[in-house]
């Protein structure tokens, strides 16, 4: 019964954040913030992550490939359909559900307890659609952005590593990025990035929105939000998975 | 001049606020004074329309916002300035940004006039060169101001101040109250303070009310305060000993 009370208050919370901005200025003026600090701040994490991963899936792969029969590229191949298909956009939006889901939280949650939030009610601003309405839109823009940087970056982390740890060579490493690329691939993962930034914006900040008390339940509503919407994300994946592919 | 007739609020089955009605007057400084749970934040909260009444009606010089006329509030609220308890300033913006942020909602004006409007109501509230600052810098008093100055920076009609001196040391409260009530009678404003600060209801009530459990139990101004036989009101009042004293030798 309290589970779908909650989805009745998120679903009746997301009706707020679409409904149309006071001043399309303000809007724009904050998802360019919300565009730096969500997105800009969060490159070098990905970019971090993205390289060290990609090195790993190539040497491992490579491990794995003992056998003289298997051809030398499906390194290459192996490591470019692991992060176009599932790292890049699952597990990159679960890392970001971490830093940004968080960050959301917390922020909003500490508006709310310390009568931010009702001093834009009075002033006659709908703080949903203010607060909320921004980050929703910069997520949706930066993820994907942020998608194609990963795969980008991983491709070149598993290159560096593997040909410097002599597991593959340049030529078998390019052609397996090259063999059988499904470009409907990158629009499948592209659909998932923009549902999962849906997912690591709205659902920390309708539990900051609703944050009650003060700084110990500004911590649970942080802690709640990254639980939730990192399930959240995973049942997504499934469900578009299985719909898209 | 705000009117408040029978407004009643609940809290799931708890009756917070009942059959309150009172008479806030332009231009004079009207006080909500009671214990902490009385009720009078709630009573605040429902005049700025942040918590919808159960019953009764709010009327804004003859505009109701109570029932289906929700819709009145909206032009209310470009007319009224609010101090939250902690100043409610906006952590991520610097203190010009905080005091602007109505002008950016409200005006069509260009940057350089908003600046300039919102540096006359820092001055008018003697912060000088805090602008650039950020809410975290500020002390308690410098938050409680700028919170005034950003309140005021529309020319509002009705002002409405929730424990405005809480947590300040005796010296900035009654800065504070002194401010309040300077503003108050220079803009005409009608301006509503919940307090329990005995210091403010001497220093600036003009018009009080007494909330207790819930009911409006007395109203009047600080001169009929210190002969009231209302025993409620006694009892918050002249629980110290100093206090007593004062009253005992006024009577």
């Amino acid at each position: 019964m309290k589970f779908l009370e909650t989805i009745g208050a998120y679903l009746l919370f997301m009706r707020r954040i679409f409904a149309r901005p006071e001043r399309r200025r303000v809007f724009f003026r904050e998802m360019t913030n919300e565009l730096e600090k969500l997105g800009l701040n969060s490159i070098v994490l990905v970019m971090i992550i993205s390289f060290f991963i990609g090195a790993v899936l190539t040497l491992q792969t490579a491990y794995n490939m003992s056998n003289p029969l298997l051809p030398r590229y499906l390194i290459g191949y192996l490591t470019r359909e692991t992060l176009l298909l599932e790292f890049s956009s699952t597990i990159v939006s679960l890392i970001l559900a971490g830093k940004i889901g968080s960050n959301i939280a917390s922020e909003i949650g500490t508006m709310r307890v310390t009568e931010q939030i009702d001093a834009l009610e009075a002033m006659g601003v709908n703080s949903v659609s203010y607060l909320v309405g921004p980050k929703i839109a910069a997520a949706l823009v930066i993820n994907p952005a942020l998608y194609v940087f990963s795969v980008f970056i991983g491709i070149i982390g598993g290159f560096l590593a593997g040909l410097s740890a002599g597991s593959v060579n340049y030529d078998d490493y390019i052609n397996g990025l090259h063999f059988e690329f499904n470009p409907y691939y990158v629009t499948y993962s592209i659909i998932k990035t923009l549902f999962f930034a849906l997912v690591f914006t709205s659902i920390p900040a309708f539990y900051g929105y609703n944050t009650r008390g003060g700084a110990l339940e500004v911590g649970k509503a942080s802690t709640r939000s990254v639980v939730d919407s990192s399930i959240t994300i995973l049942v997504v994946n499934l469900i578009l998975t299985k719909i898209l592919l | 001049m705000i009117e408040v007739k029978g407004v009643t609020k609940y809290f799931d089955t708890k009756k917070v606020l009942q059959e309150v009605s009172a008479t806030f007057e332009k231009g004079k400084v009207n006080l909500i004074i009671g214990k902490s749970g009385s009720g009078k934040t709630v009573l605040l909260k429902s005049l700025i329309g942040l918590l919808p009444v159960d019953a009764g009606h709010i009327a804004f010089d003859e505009r109701e916002i109570t029932g289906d006329n929700m819709k009145n509030m909206k032009e209310i609220r470009k007319e009224m300035g609010v101090v939250f308890q902690g100043g409610a300033l906006f952590d991520s913006l610097p203190v010009i940004e905080n005091v602007m942020f109505p002008l950016h909602l409200f005006t069509r004006s260009g940057e350089a006039e908003k600046r300039e409007r919102a540096l006359f109501c820092l001055r008018r509230v003697n912060l000088n060169d805090v602008g650039h600052l950020y809410p975290a810098e500020l002390s308690g008093g410098m938050k409680k101001r700028v919170a005034i100055a950003r309140a005021i920076v529309l020319q509002p009609r009705y002002l409405f101040c929730d424990e405005p001196n809480s947590g300040l040391d005796p010296l900035t409260a009654i800065v504070i109250d002194n401010l309040l009530s300077e503003l108050t009678h220079e803009y005409g404003m009608t301006t509503i303070i919940n307090t329990h600060d005995m210091n403010s209801v001497f220093e600036i009530g003009e018009n009080i009310i007494f909330i207790h459990e819930g009911r409006k139990e007395w109203e009047g101004d600080r001169e009929a305060i210190l002969h009231s036989t209302n025993q409620a009101l006694n009892e918050f009042l002249f629980t110290s000993k100093f206090n007593r004293m004062v009253k005992e030798n006024i009577s």
